[in-house]
């Protein structure tokens, strides 16, 4: 089953990203909206009004793929004017239309060149008004940026949601990288497996993932997940290498675990680096790796068999084979219950 | 003794020059990165250096040797390309060991090291089954084990991260450092991601319109890039270049335009450049976006968009000037298109370049 019970409502003028990994269903969502494929089983509504067997011609959709397919033979005018002069609408009318959307896009200079001329943000523009010239209800882009290198595409992901603000445009984008989900959507649906782990805006599943996928998933570096098991009195996480304090949400933990086999979720950001114990909360660490990445630096560490990864600032150095101490900011810790894989707290 | 040396090397392909008189050396033992562009020239200068590809001029050195002419199969370096060379119906094993029976090296000496560099890549699994069940991080794997099995002196990678994804690559990323310690060979790869460039190498040569834009480690090239090139390419998201003029007062100095500052202290090298037009530097994460000023230096900014990515949010703004900046703002605080906030530039972290020869002044 590549797509199991999946319900989603995706507002009007919002972009929605599909996120996760390859295989996991999002593609074939893509196509189930967008009307190239059709459900087993389930209804598909646009507006109100059910959609579900219709053709996307009849879906009044726009769709550009990973690899734009510009028409290779027409000029960018005429690659963007091709949806309108099908629909047989008036020269002087697809004139004044592509003029508009290439403002908007800022290709005006490329209307009159041809593909093999332009470079790929070019292309990709051409692409994206080709669509975009036909008004469509719902503008689908599936990996539209993976083909860039990575400085274009940052620069793109900024351009694309500016656009998308602009012209209040119903998005639906599919991606696996989730770095550049959190940076556009107004919502992310994070799929596994065929199925929807969660669906809601980048504070939410990043700040509050409701399952051990999407804490893992979500933020780069990803999240260290240290197996720990739950002691009820007086309330602490027993890590082998270190006991965790956690009173102050015992009472939730010893509700909704199923077992006290649980797992400590914290994010590299999350932990803190010291040269000497600073407090009775600091654990000692072996450092494995250092990369210097500029504005930070990511230390590797041992953490009693527990391979872990720690975003710290670039005054603090360390060499592997170093002995360092680290703490927990213990408000941002996530807790999840290692047989059922939600996250608890 | 494995070091390389470039000496005015340039090479065109028809009427298009790719290299123009590029020099640089990377000493014995060391990780090097050439970090580019798509389309600046890296991997013809890794094909060259492998001696697949031939140099117009300029002389390649591998120790102390000239190998201009010195064919391939004869210079001792091992390469991994960005098309990944794996024999389809040889089992991992066999595609590993392969450069090494080429050499009829003994059984048994091949055994050693295939299971010496398995073990160092974690691919043990891999060794008895055929690429078509691999996934493009096995394969990758798979293709570096058979490229450093050999022990040569040199090992080239082409973008040796490129075809995997973001979560394999970060894991990659220090597997490779470690096992760039761990072998002791030299080591020169290629790739257009500053990221893996800095985490990974022990020194950077930037490369761009064909030629050199600097050579340092990575702390240099990020606190002490040498020209303009290397200040946008380095550091992501890329700084701030926002064009200003210089006021000189006799013995205080001011930057005008967009962000006002002085910037006395730097007088002297200001003086040096070549007119008053200079560009000022500065990266997102030197600028802090608050909702209340937080200095009476704090300038007003309009909100354009947020990108939120986690531990922090990318702010892009425009200044009273109509100047747009990318600017840190506090994670998870809500950057509304049309809010206004107050922009504090951290001053120690500036960079001051002159607009017409584009070198970095300060």
């Amino acid at each position: 089953m590549a797509v199991k019970d999946l319900t989603l409502r995706v507002e009007d003028k919002s972009l929605v990203t599909l996120l996760g990994p390859s295989g996991c269903g999002k593609t074939t969502t893509l196509k189930m909206i967008s009307g190239l494929t059709f459900p087993t089983s389930g209804e598909i509504y646009f507006d109100g009004v059910k959609v579900t067997k219709l053709r996307p011609q009849e879906r009044k959709v726009g769709l550009v793929f990973q690899d734009y397919a510009v028409f290779p033979t027409m000029s960018g005018f005429d690659n963007i004017a091709f949806g309108l002069a099908v629909k047989g609408m008036a020269k002087s009318d697809i004139k004044k239309r592509v003029r508009e959307i290439a403002e908007t896009l800022h290709i005006v200079e490329v209307l009159d060149s041809m593909p093999g001329r332009m470079t790929q943000s070019e292309l990709q523009s051409v692409a994206l008004a080709r669509t975009l010239v036909t008004n469509p209800s719902v503008l689908f882009l599936d990996e539209p940026l993976s083909n860039l290198d990575a400085a274009f595409r940052v620069r793109m992901r900024a351009e694309l949601k500016r656009l998308q603000k602009e012209i209040a445009q119903t998005v639906v984008y599919v991606t696996h990288d989730q770095v550049e989900a959190m940076s556009i959507s107004d919502k992310i649906a994070v799929m596994n497996f065929g199925a929807l782990q969660q669906y809601g805006t980048p504070s939410e599943v990043y700040n509050h993932p409701s399952t051990r996928f999407v804490a893992g998933f979500i933020g780069s570096p990803p999240m260290n997940f240290i197996d720990c098991t739950f002691i009820d009195d007086p309330g602490s996480l027993d890590l082998g290498v270190a006991r965790l304090d956690i009173r102050k949400i015992r009472d939730v933990v010893s509700q909704e675990a199923t077992s006290p086999e649980l797992i400590l979720g914290v994010r590299p950001e999350d932990i803190m680096v010291e040269g000497k114990p600073e407090s009775k909360e600091s654990i000692e660490f072996l450092v494995e790796a250092y990369e210097p990445l500029g504005d930070e630096a990511i230390i590797d560490a041992d953490l009693g068999g527990n391979l872990i990864r720690v975003t710290v600032p670039t005054t603090l150095t360390a060499e592997p084979g170093d002995r360092k101490y680290l703490r927990f900011n213990l408000d941002r810790i996530h807790i999840i219950d290692k047989k059922t894989e939600k996250v608890i707290v | 003794m494995a070091s390389i040396r470039f000496e005015k090397v340039s090479k065109s392909f028809g009427s298009k020059k790719v290299l123009d008189s590029l020099s640089f050396k990377v000493e014995d033992k060391e990780f090097f990165c050439l970090l580019g562009p798509p389309g600046s020239g890296k991997t013809t200068t890794l094909r060259i250096l492998a001696g697949v590809e031939k140099a117009d001029e300029g002389d390649v050195y591998i120790g102390d040797e000239l190998v201009n002419d010195v064919p391939a199969r004869y210079r001792d370096v091992s390469m991994l390309f960005e098309t990944l060379a794996l024999f389809p119906n040889k089992t991992g094993y066999d595609n590993i060991a392969f450069p090494l029976r080429v050499r009829k090296e003994a059984e048994s000496e091949v055994r050693d090291s295939v299971m010496k560099v398995a073990g160092l890549l974690k691919i043990e699994p891999l060794l008895d089954r055929r690429p078509r069940t691999f996934s493009g991080g096995e394969r990758q794997r798979v293709a570096l084990a058979k490229a450093i099995v050999r022990r040569s002196n040199v090992i080239i990678l082409d973008e040796p991260l490129s075809n995997i994804d973001a979560l394999l690559r970060l894991n990659m990323r220090v597997e490779l450092k470690r096992l760039a310690k761990e072998i002791g060979q030299t080591i020169i790869f290629s790739t257009h991601d500053q990221v893996e460039a800095m985490s990974m190498s022990q020194e950077i040569l930037v490369l761009s319109d064909r030629r050199v834009h600097q050579i340092g480690s990575p702390s240099e090239v990020y606190d002490h890039p040498t020209d303009k090139t290397v200040c946008r390419i380095i550091g992501s998201p890329p700084m701030n270049l926002v064009d200003c003029a210089y006021e000189d007062k006799g013995n205080t100095a001011y930057l005008t335009g967009p962000i006002k500052l002085d910037v006395t202290k730097y007088i002297s090298q200001i003086r040096q450049a070549e007119s008053r037009e200079l560009i000022l530097g500065i990266r997102p994460c030197d600028v802090a976006a608050s909702k209340e000023p937080s200095s009476d230096k704090a300038f007003e900014a309009t909100v354009i968009a947020s990108e939120p990515i986690g531990s922090k949010t990318i702010v892009h703004v425009k200044t009273s000037e109509e100047t747009i900046l990318d600017v840190i703002g506090q994670p998870w605080v809500e950057y509304g298109m049309d809010d206004k906030v107050w922009l504090a530039v951290d001053e120690t972290k500036i960079h001051i370049i002159d607009r017409k020869t584009e070198r970095v002044l300060v």
